[in-house]
């Protein structure tokens, strides 16, 4: 474990039992650790650009928290708020990455969004793009999208994050599937 | 696209998985009726929706 995972315990602990102080120094701590884990991932993959969102969110949950110490539903907090900084994390690095290389081949791609980013020339920009243009139709469905995606949560952890029945979820879930798959499938066919 | 046509296509999405084959296309026919850009909309989603492979698969390799 990161020498921070103390600090990260406490206060994911502090923030479920309702201190919201402590949500805002949790952000940066784990945005940074969340940023590290990321750019050392893509210096060992360096050659598929691959990257796998909800490996890393898992990944820096190992490390960062004593999985001793904390309840299932901060174990569910943690990838929720996770999945939000993954998904900024990734774009970022994916923006970069193609003004970088503009002109060449080369894309990151988010293999957890495979089924999504099938069509070519669909990457993780245009992902995170579509999900913005849902979120002013759907947050909701945004969010669950989110969840899943960057998160790794389940249907049931997804449930509780959002208070919602996980009917509501799965409901939510394929409507937002369609939206995306018909904004990414769009953009591809008007270039 | 206005809040209300959302809710006006998310609404017969629901409906409409709620059925198959003649009896959904019946019903869209019917719900779409002097709206073929409400219907083609719906059947793209719909589409969209019947790709299903492997989308929101998680994978925990590390």
């Amino acid at each position: 474990m990161t020498p921070q995972a103390g600090d990260v315990t406490r206060l994911l602990q502090a923030w479920s039992a309702g201190d919201k102080q402590a949500l805002d120094d949790l952000l940066p701590l784990l945005y940074r650790e969340l940023r590290s884990l990321a750019a050392s991932y893509i210096r060992r993959e360096r050659k598929d650009h691959t990257l796998q969102a909800t490996a890393l969110v898992h990944e820096a949950y190992l490390q960062m928290v004593d999985q001793t110490q904390v309840q299932s539903q901060s174990r569910t907090q943690f990838f929720a708020i996770a999945a939000n900084l993954m998904r900024q994390i990734l774009v970022h690095h994916a923006r970069r990455h193609r003004a970088a290389k503009r002109g060449g081949g080369d894309k990151v791609e988010l293999s957890d969004a495979v089924a999504v980013v099938e069509q070519p020339g669909c990457d993780l920009i245009a992902l995170d793009q579509a999900l913005d243009r849902l979120a002013e139709l759907e947050p909701r469905g945004a969010r669950i999208v989110e969840l899943r995606y960057f998160g790794g949560l389940t249907v049931d952890e997804i449930a509780e994050v959002l208070s919602i029945s996980p009917i509501t979820v799965q409901r939510d879930w394929r409507i937002a599937k369609a939206q995306l798959t018909h904004q990414l499938a769009s953009n591809t066919a008007t270039g | 696209m206005t809040p209300a046509r959302w809710q006006q296509i998310k609404k017969l999405l629901d409906e409409a998985w709620q059925r198959a084959g003649e009896e959904r296309r019946a019903f869209l026919d019917g719900a779409c009726s002097g709206d073929p850009a409400l219907r083609a909309y719906v059947d793209a989603l719909l589409a969209a929706d019947a790709i299903r492979v492997t989308f929101g698969r998680s994978r925990h390799r590390v």
